[in-house]
């Protein structure tokens, strides 16, 4: 019984094995037609300028002058020995570790307030929300204005409370913080949309269940909403990270860097290589450091935490 | 009737065929000309056939520059730019823009004698001239005469006219607040000073480059002298260190701001105070930057293309032209018979400070440095003034490594 049948199979299979594989074939064929557009576009604007930018780290590539010299790691020997560029690495580390785990706390905070039924739910989240579709350079001039030393809303209020008028942009002390607190209002609105949808994603069994066992609206976020919030909150984790990184605009707007370089931050001495002094060759070096080290710090976040997130509900 | 439509549609071939566009890029805003310099393209577009003009705003001068830097870099640049008076320098150092020395040479109807030679000084890089003054400015102090007055002062008597009167005038204005700080000053220091800069340390009889240009020398006695002033300033309540002076002038808060000639018409509009207008104070020498903007031919332009954009230069550079923008913005007219028109006649008939621009640049007006990297030295010059003003550095070592790193890139443009 067993052989005929096996023969038979064999027989049968081996033309379907070609047929089905054919169809597999166009099937493919057609997939990878649909993604050419894209991956033409990304290859040529997106990862050819990424390696031409490793090719130009290695040259004294001046931004306007068509021709340069091959001189090896020499812009990273430089890059090493460079104290204002690993100051811009300090302020932006600094930047990082202010405003990431402000914006995840304010962003799960309005969320679960917002998943709860309260009147005009719509308005608050769209109010909550407006920030973020504003333009970055209209935002920062209004609060420019906002942080205004004489005549600004926020030194305004401190002295309504008693206290003492900061210089807020033109203090080295103060303009960091003015930024990530700017930084931080345009951006928890789109934290906060991806944290809603994670709510809403948690079935109202385990909190029904937890509430017949007794356990407190502490214990229920503890044991249910955090951990499985968990997924969304490493997503949140590595956008933000990486995107902090990268910060610019609201520096670009509101401080220039300044003062005293206390709000240079890598991107913007970047730029100040590439378009001021005009030593683009420099400026590819450190835009190269700069990808390795989110790479790295990418892969360290999965090795770390992507290893605990548990994506089973 | 075929033949007459043949014959018709030959002739607008023809004419199509013939005709040169070329792109027009400017960086003037809505308040500072953008209006009138769109409507010249238009009315030079009806004046005849063989050119035809496209002006584009390219956004104000840095954006504008960002993207000429871009659009060299890409082998598509327009035909004819404005850069800031620092920047036309890189271009000129890439071979981005071709100088118009041969085009004037070959225009007998170009009259080039009639330029003022000080604002031409901004375009003259070893012996060529890469560029034609369009919207040249200088800087003017202007004051609140309301406040002089309060204050027991005359406002064109005892407007200060040299540093010392100024450390005599300033402190008149201070006035405290319960906390101590200063609600009301004289005059503000600008945490950025940028051209500022240039004004303060060419009165202290300071310059940025040796005269051989062979290296910087902005840390000598002289460049000294003007920060420790600076600091006397601050030191006697004649000014303060500030990082936005428009809303505390406009407000009453400070007596005396220093700003552009360009915004002589706006800023007159804005007070609601008697304000005034009046020369730069003078150190051990009287000395204005010019800011402002020239006009570029960029060399990836074909031949026609270059030969129309100067052209087109031509017109907008001529008597009446020159005179309707200055007349219509507070910028300078480049032409000296565009003073005479009646045009300028009657503006500083209605406006009589719009001439203190025109005696200061004749007098002592100087072009900005043109080194293919200010963008840089600039940063610097905003460091050391936040260094000394607002850490209490020490000037002379602020300066030094501002020069240390304006030298280190003129040796790497010197190769």
């Amino acid at each position: 019984m067993a052989a005929p049948s096996r023969e038979r199979q064999g027989v049968i299979k081996s033309p379907r094995r070609r047929s089905f594989s054919r169809s597999k074939l166009v099937e493919a064929l057609s997939a990878y037609l649909f993604l050419l557009p894209a991956a033409v576009i990304l290859f040529a604007f997106q990862y050819l300028p990424a390696i031409d930018v490793f090719r130009l780290s290695l040259t004294d590539r001046l931004l306007l002058r068509p021709f340069s010299n091959f001189i090896g790691f020499d812009n990273y020997v430089r890059l090493w020995n460079d104290d204002r560029f690993w100051n811009s690495v300090w302020n932006t580390f600094y930047f990082v570790a202010g405003s990431v785990p402000l914006q995840i706390a304010l962003a799960l905070l309005l969320a679960m307030a917002l998943a709860s039924k309260i009147r005009a739910l719509g308005f608050f989240r769209t109010t909550f929300f407006l920030p973020v579709v504003t333009s970055m350079v209209a935002v920062s001039v209004v609060w420019d204005w906002l942080y205004h030393p004489r005549i600004g809303l926020f030194n305004e209020i401190i002295k309504l409370f008693g206290g003492d008028p900061v210089a807020w942009l033109s203090s080295s002390q103060w303009a960091m913080p003015a930024i990530i607190l700017l930084v931080v209002w345009k951006g928890t609105g789109y934290y906060m949309v991806i944290y809603l949808a994670g709510l809403m994603d948690i079935p109202h069994q385990y909190y029904e269940a937890a509430k017949i066992d007794g356990a407190s609206g502490w214990a229920m976020f503890r044991r249910i909403t955090w951990p499985l919030l968990a997924p969304t909150t490493y997503l949140i984790l590595i956008l933000q990270v990486i995107n902090s990184f990268q910060v610019f605009s609201s520096v670009y707007v509101m401080t220039g860097g300044g003062p005293l370089r206390s709000t240079e931050v890598v991107v913007y001495y970047l730029y100040q290589r590439a378009f001021e002094s005009l030593e683009f060759g420099y400026a590819s070096a450190i835009s190269v450091v700069m990808f390795l080290f989110l790479i790295l710090l990418t892969v360290v976040q999965r090795v770390f935490i992507g290893s605990r997130v548990n994506y089973d509900r | 009737m075929r033949k007459i439509i043949a014959l018709l549609a030959a002739a607008l071939m023809t004419t199509a065929l013939a005709q040169v566009e070329i792109e027009v890029w400017h960086s003037l805003s809505e308040n500072y000309g953008a209006p009138q310099f769109q409507e010249y393209a238009e009315e030079f577009n009806a004046m005849q056939d063989d050119i035809r003009i496209n002006v584009s705003y390219a956004g104000e001068y840095t954006e504008a520059l960002r993207k000429s830097q871009a659009s060299v870099a890409a082998g598509r640049a327009p035909s004819l730019v404005m850069f800031e008076q620092t920047r036309g320098a890189g271009f000129v150092d890439a071979g981005a823009v071709t100088p118009l020395t041969s085009f004037i040479e070959n225009d007998p109807d170009f009259d080039f004698d009639d330029l003022f030679e000080p604002l031409l000084g901004a375009c003259q890089i070893d012996d060529e001239l890469w560029c034609l003054p369009y919207n040249p400015s200088t800087p003017l102090i202007y004051y609140n005469k309301d406040l002089f007055r309060e204050v027991g002062l005359d406002p064109e008597e005892d407007f200060p006219t040299t540093w010392d009167e100024l450390l005599e005038v300033g402190p008149k204005f201070a006035v405290e607040g319960s906390n101590g700080e200063l609600e009301r000053w004289g005059f503000g220091l600008a945490h950025a000073p940028g051209w500022l800069f240039d004004a303060w340390l060419g009165q202290a009889g300071g310059r940025y480059l040796a005269e051989d240009r062979s290296e910087f020398v902005f840390n000598d006695e002289n460049a000294v002298e003007m920060l420790e002033f600076w600091l006397e300033l601050v030191e006697a309540k004649a000014a303060v260190p500030s990082g936005s002076q428009t809303p505390d002038f406009f407000g009453g808060n400070q007596a005396m701001m220093a700003g552009s000639t360009a915004t002589l018409a706006s800023n007159f509009e804005r007070a609601d105070f008697d304000i005034g207008a009046a020369p730069m104070w003078c150190g051990e020498e009287c000395y204005v930057p010019f800011g402002g903007a020239n006009m570029y031919i960029m060399s990836a332009a074909s031949e026609e293309e270059q030969q129309a954009a100067y052209e087109y230069l031509k017109w907008l550079t001529s008597t009446e032209k020159a005179a309707e923008f200055a007349a219509a913005t507070g910028y300078m007219a480049p032409r000296q018979s565009s003073l005479e028109t009646e045009t300028l006649q009657n503006r500083f008939e209605e406006l009589p400070e719009a001439l203190i621009t025109y005696e200061q640049m004749e007098s002592h007006g100087y072009p900005r440095t043109l080194v293919p990297f200010w963008g840089e030295v600039h940063n610097q010059l905003t460091l050391i003034t936040e260094r000394v003003l607002l850490n209490g550095d020490d000037p002379q070592a602020a300066l030094d490594d501002g020069v240390e790193e304006a030298n280190r890139l003129l040796q790497i443009y010197a190769q």
